[in-house]
């Protein structure tokens, strides 16, 4: 159970360097204005907040797992 | 309302509160109810990252790159996305070792070296000092601003009033008292300061909230919204430009930026101390990996909208995008305002002070001057009392030192340089740290040679290439050694370092530093040999993973013992009777020893006392400390070494022979059970043997005495003769039947019949017994009753086989059916899975108590010496293996009259679901 995290973690960072670097991130590097709002400012936020979500899904998801091994007779029943 | 005197006791009104606030903590956590105790506050703490630099510097960093200044806070992004494979190793390991600073940390991977730990903090010390007179010079700029209200004048090159720099130098007072105060009250083996951690918390909030309402305000308050601003920012050329960045050159450094600022956030030493030393709860961490992250993201949301603004609304050029943050709600008579952005600049400054002040001086006090001092034995040291209040004292002149030291460097050099370019010189030095902690952790083979080798290097091209020119730009050097290189030599231009050029000149320096400081690392690791506490502390580090967590992951090297005494008056010197009492106690109960008889404690005793000494003075003075009061001999660590390979070799052979030995035991047991079987066979066999002499004689001594009779009368009667050869015939055929069926039944206890197994319709072959019989049913006229449905399922059997034991119950049956009416009963039919066929008959019956009896061998109804016996004896026994042998049951049930013989066979579609 625990074991897996380190595939998510992995592959979250690979997704958080990929959308934090040139060249995902050249793709939106415009001087044009995006609603009213330039490009790359708002891609930029966008990508970070989508990554500090996943990072705090994955901590939540975590917490639960930890839970179930320490309170293994509750965890018998919710879980598989 | 905005004057001096107000300005400066709204300051130190909020420095009074940090120590309130502070004091509030550690009497809560003295009380045994802590307040930091949680992940927020944990994360708040974290946020120290977040100093002047990033209240002042990102919008002048944006005023003049645009976006690029996000890099330095999408790094610890990174970074902590990253924690599952560094930070929470690291977190481990140093809860489980009771390490105290990043130099601590490096210096017990690398065998607990004082060598280490003193480069280390020398690096820390001169890559940290700039930093933190940056945030004094941020202070003393942001305050000369604001005493200009209402008029918005730049600070000149000089330090300008004398107000100023006296407040500057007031502030980095009062921050030395704090630390002092909060930081150094007591020697806690843990490193716990739970007021200052509180007090950093809270100035976290206070410079978010002052940072957020200042974007606010320019966003909303002096545009409207962000669609507003930046459509007017549009319009102007030189502005729009900083809403991308330009791919030429940025991107370069945009992954430079990142990857210094990934390392800065794990090898700075305030970061380490915050973020490990200061833990309470690994749990924290992961719930502070997302919240930090989001903190920072929350303050940078309005960098460029302020930035932006900025220049908008001071395009002459005059103020500096540095000031930005102060000057917009100034230029806009909004005191309030202005003044909470001073006292977030304030808040900002002084939590990075405050932990960087801390966290060196624990450096500087542990792995240089406790060292040095045990070293010089005309000292005394070890004979003295107490020694808690020389190390407070020590801890408290480092901080004293530090901030003397950055006082004067902000006095000296601090007014050239941009908050930015300073704040990047200090990440640049923290992050040659970085590939000795993560080699470390992971790569067991780094020794501490490899390890120096790769410190000096690193940090002798981060001085060289950062900061010599550094005082170059600030006039201390001629600025040809930047432009020509020293001598004239180009090659060596600080900036194009070995000719290396089209890149910036932080890129520049990193690179080469990092390709000294990783190669000569990995170099001389490769070909350098570990000692053996070396190796140790290595697979320690290496192998920290679950197995380690609790007391395993901690290194007892002691060997011999020591005397309670002795050792209890070395911890009383540094870490105080009741803290060495709890220890000692704590211990003593979990092994279950009694402390008032203990007279001299082992080796793993020692091992805690070294660990609780460790986490006042650092690995390296408490190793050589210990060492002072062991008695007899430490074995040498290699000799520990040799012992433990012969040991675990010992282990291992006689793992084997234990082994082989339960292996003899089964074998052995194995072997008896077979002789007591072997044993129970012959007995079977003697009886057996006994049993079919006796039985074959009764019908031979009848044939040979009918014969003899023949033989000796020729002259006997025609009728009386036939009747004596009829006699010898049935006689001869019951010995021939009698042969057949032992050697039928010797077959099927053997196994060796030949079973010629298949579906059978079970009907058709008791019809067909029945058949065979008919002839013996008819003599004895007997009343046959048959119940036999069409269409049974089958049975899986051999045929002939099954006709047998039939044969065989209505051959009972007949020969006991002599009463009157004598009535035979058959039946088949389906009974559950199996088939039920029942051969009942009105004779006699069988006896009660008879039983099981009946179908052993040779066992017939009735007394065999007053009857003659009827049949061979083995009818039943016979039948019994058939039926077993098909899966099936034989059995007789005990009726009222007569006998009831009755017998299964499972049907063909259940034996094959059974298979």
């Amino acid at each position: 159970m625990i074991e897996k995290f380190s595939e998510r973690y992995a592959a979250l960072l690979i997704l958080a360097a990929l959308l934090f670097n040139p060249p995902i991130m050249s793709i939106f590097n415009s001087t044009e204005l995006f609603i009213g709002v330039p490009i790359l400012y708002l891609y930029l936020f966008c990508a970070w907040a989508l990554i500090i979500g996943l990072n705090a899904y994955l901590a939540a998801k975590l917490s639960a797992a930890r839970d179930s091994i320490t309170t293994p007779n509750q965890s018998a029943d919710s879980h598989d | 309302m905005l004057n001096a005197g107000f300005i400066i006791i709204a300051s130190f009104g909020y420095i009074g509160l940090l120590f309130a606030i502070a004091y509030y903590g550690d009497k809560r956590a003295d009380s045994g109810r802590g307040i930091i105790n949680n992940p927020y506050i944990y994360s708040l703490s974290i946020a120290v990252y977040a100093t002047s630099w990033t209240f002042y510097g990102s919008v002048g960093r944006a005023a003049a790159g645009g976006l690029i200044f996000i890099t330095i806070y999408l790094g610890p992004t990174l970074m902590f996305v990253a924690w599952w494979f560094l930070l929470q190793k690291i977190l481990r390991i140093s809860k489980a070792n009771g390490i105290t600073s990043i130099a601590d940390f490096i210096a017990s991977r690398y065998g607990k070296s004082t060598v280490i730990g003193g480069l280390v903090t020398l690096i820390a010390v001169v890559g940290i000092t700039p930093y933190i007179s940056l945030q004094l010079k941020a202070l003393s700029t942001s305050l000369t601003v604001l005493l200009e209200y209402p008029a918005i004048v730049m600070p000149s090159a000089e330090i300008g009033q004398p107000v100023v720099s006296f407040t500057a130098f007031l502030v980095a007072m009062a921050m030395a008292v704090f630390a002092i105060l909060f930081g150094t009250r007591h020697l806690d083996p843990s490193e716990h300061h739970e007021g200052v951690v509180a007090a950093i918390a809270f100035e976290s909030i206070v410079k978010l909230i002052a940072f957020v309402a200042v974007g606010i305000f320019v966003t909303f308050g002096l545009y409207d919204g962000f669609g507003d601003l930046f459509m007017k920012a549009s319009a102007n050329p030189d502005i729009k430009k900083l809403f991308a960045i330009s791919p030429s050159s940025d991107y370069t450094q945009w992954v430079t930026l990142t990857i210094l600022s990934m390392m800065a956030i794990l090898c700075l030493p305030r970061q380490f101390h915050i973020t490990i030393v200061e833990n309470v709860g690994t749990h924290h961490l992961s719930k502070a990996v997302w919240m930090f992250p989001l903190y920072l993201l929350l303050i940078n949301i309005f960098v460029l909208p302020i930035a932006v603004a900025g220049l908008l609304q001071f395009p002459s050029g005059s103020v500096d995008p540095d000031t930005f943050v102060l000057t917009l709600p100034m230029s806009t008579q909004n005191e309030g305002l202005a003044l909470l952005a001073f006292i977030g600049g304030l808040s900002a400054a002084t939590g990075m002070v405050i932990i960087s002040a801390i966290a060196l001086s624990t450096m500087i006090c542990n792995e240089v001057l406790m060292p040095a001092l045990l070293r010089m034995s005309w000292l005394r040291l070890n004979e003295r009392g107490d020694l808690t209040s020389l190390v407070l004292n020590l801890r408290r002149f480092s901080c004293v030192f530090i901030m003397l030291l950055s006082y004067g460097y902000f006095v000296f050099i601090g007014e050239s340089y941009t908050l930015v370019t300073i704040g990047l010189l200090s990440f640049a030095a923290a992050a040659q740290f970085a590939p000795v902690i993560i080699g470390g952790i992971f790569w067991k083979g780094a020794t501490a040679k490899g390890a120096f080798a790769g410190l000096v290097l690193g940090f002798a091209v981060w001085i060289y290439t950062l900061l010599l020119p550094s005082f170059a730009l600030s006039g201390w050097l001629p600025e040809s050694f930047i432009t020509e290189g020293p001598f004239g030599i180009a090659l060596l231009k600080p900036y194009e370092f070995l000719g290396l050029s089209g890149l910036d000149n932080l890129s520049n320096s990193l690179f080469w530093s990092m390709v000294l400081n990783i190669g000569a690392y990995i170099g001389v690791s490769l070909s350098s040999e570990q000692s053996a506490i070396e190796r140790i502390q290595a697979a320690i580090f290496v192998d920290a993973a679950e197995k380690y967590s609790g007391t395993a992951g901690r290194s007892n090297l002691w060997q011999g013992s020591a005397a309670v005494d002795d050792l209890r008056d070395l911890l009383y010197r540094f870490v105080g009777p009741y803290r060495t009492e709890l220890a000692f106690k704590d211990h003593a109960r979990r092994r279950g020893l009694e402390l008032k008889e203990l007279m001299a404690v082992d080796a793993e005793f020692v091992g805690v006392a070294e660990r609780l000494l460790a986490g006042a003075i650092g690995s390296a003075s408490a190793r050589v400390l210990v060492a002072s009061v062991v008695k007899g001999d430490i074995v040498s660590l290699d000799e520990v070494l040799q012992i433990l390979d012969e040991t675990s070799e010992v282990i291992e052979h006689s793992h084997r022979l234990e082994q082989k030995s339960h292996e003899l035991e089964v074998a052995s047991d194995n072997l008896r059970q077979a002789n007591e079987q072997l044993k129970e066979l012959d007995r079977l066999k003697d009886d057996f043997l006994s049993t079919i002499s006796h039985e074959l004689r009764t019908p031979l001594t009848s044939i040979r005495s009918f014969g003899e009779i023949l033989f000796d009368k020729p002259d006997i009667e025609p009728s009386q003769r036939r009747q004596f050869l009829g006699v010898i015939i049935s006689e001869s055929e019951r010995l021939t039947r009698l042969i057949n069926q032992i050697l039928d039944l010797a077959k099927m206890e053997a196994g060796s019949m030949d079973w010629e197994m298949s579906e059978v319709d079970a009907g058709e072959a008791i019809r067909e017994a029945l058949a065979a019989m008919s002839s013996l049913i008819s003599d004895k006229s007997i009343n046959l009753e048959l119940m036999l449905p069409e269409n049974l399922p089958h049975v899986y059997a051999d045929r002939d086989r099954l006709i047998q034991v039939v044969i065989n119950l209505l051959s009972n049956a007949v020969k006991f059916s002599n009463g009157p009416e004598p009535t035979l009963n058959i039946t088949a039919e389906a009974d559950g899975d199996a088939l039920l066929v029942r051969v009942a008959d009105n004779g006699p019956g069988i006896p009660d108590g008879v039983g099981e009896i009946i179908f052993e061998k040779f066992q017939q109804v009735g007394d065999p010496l007053t009857n003659k016996p009827k049949g061979t004896g083995l009818g039943l026994p016979i039948s019994r293996q058939i039926v077993e042998h098909f899966g099936g049951k034989i059995w007789f049930e005990k009726a009222a009259r007569g006998a009831d013989f009755r017998f299964t066979l499972p049907f063909t579609h259940t034996v094959q679901v059974a298979e």
